[in-house]
């Protein structure tokens, strides 16, 4: 039993991976142009996929978004190395993690989600912007990650993490309502 | 059920978060709270009677007489009901079922016929 668990475990971290992947890929080819510094957006639509894969999945979603971010800093920001890769990648796969944690405690979401209200999902959005943003702008700082600014970059990050994830939700439940739709008449 | 294993669990945390999803408000064509008022129309049109304004937003089990106004202002926006008044009085005016409200009504007569079938 055991076994099966840490099989299907490494299955969601490895699907969680690739399609955050996915995800920053695909933000780079539509959302370049709302890049601030590299690795911080005023509109990151990844956002969505963290929230979505560390409520779903939990620590196995973290994880997975902890890899995913190795291999994306590795392809993509040249600037990180070593220990700031290892933070800035934690920053991006544990700060959700860690703002559901937080609500957890806080009795805001259950661990199963059970009874999980729209507000509810709402503040996890909005505690885990704060979180992302601030892991990797004190990581970077600590680090000195050259040409951050950690009171100039949290905005922008916080932000854009914000918006993503919001633009991810609605545009779910947008297509939950159109697929409602079809088989009710129009109203 | 074995909630220990990550897939399954997994999957009921998706279905609590797609229920989530669809609460969230602000894409909404029809909430319940207008489709409460809309219910009440539809019952007082089946008993073959249209209601008038002032009873729709007199119902104050559903909400306040402003609420209910605002509440009615959406449902005759979307079309589901219509507006009219008799002869000269434009004074009094009645609710009546609009041509989408029939169509709705169908629809669903036909999916609680197809629930009674099975």
């Amino acid at each position: 039993m055991k076994q099966r668990e840490a099989i299907e475990g490494a299955i969601l971290i490895a699907i969680t991976a690739i399609f955050y992947w996915l995800g920053y890929e695909l933000q780079g080819l539509m959302f370049q142009f709302t890049e601030h510094i590299p690795g911080v957006n005023w509109f990151y639509l990844p956002a969505g996929l963290r929230v979505l894969f560390v409520l779903v999945a939990g620590i196995y979603g973290a994880v997975g978004i902890f890899a995913a971010t190795i291999v994306i800093d590795l392809m993509h920001m040249q600037d990180l190395s070593g220990v700031l890769l290892l933070l800035t990648a934690a920053a991006s796969g544990f700060g959700a993690w860690v703002a559901l944690w937080l609500l957890r405690w806080r009795g805001v979401i259950a661990e199963g989600l059970q009874g999980l209200t729209a507000t509810g999902l709402l503040q996890f959005s909005c505690v885990y912007a704060a979180f992302n943003a601030l892991f990797h702008q004190v990581s970077w700082w600590v680090f000195k990650r050259e040409g951050s600014l950690l009171t100039v970059d949290i905005w922008p990050m916080f932000v854009g993490d914000l918006l993503g994830a919001l633009a991810f939700l609605y545009g779910w439940k947008l297509l939950l309502t159109a697929s409602k739709s079809k088989g009710l008449p129009q109203i | 059920m074995d909630t220990h294993s990550p897939f399954k669990s997994a999957y009921l945390r998706f279905l609590q978060l797609v229920a989530a999803v669809d609460e969230m408000s602000g894409l909404d064509d029809f909430d319940a709270n207008e489709k409460a008022l809309f219910d009440s129309l539809c019952l007082r049109w089946s008993q073959g009677q249209a209601m008038t304004v002032r009873e729709a937003i007199s119902q104050t089990s559903l909400g306040s007489a402003a609420t209910l106004h605002k509440r009615l202002k959406r449902l005759i926006a979307k079309q589901l009901i219509v507006a009219t008044h008799e002869g000269q009085d434009k004074r009094t005016k009645y609710l009546a079922p609009s041509e989408k409200e029939q169509a709705y009504i169908d629809w669903l007569s036909s999916k609680m016929q197809l629930v009674e079938a099975n």
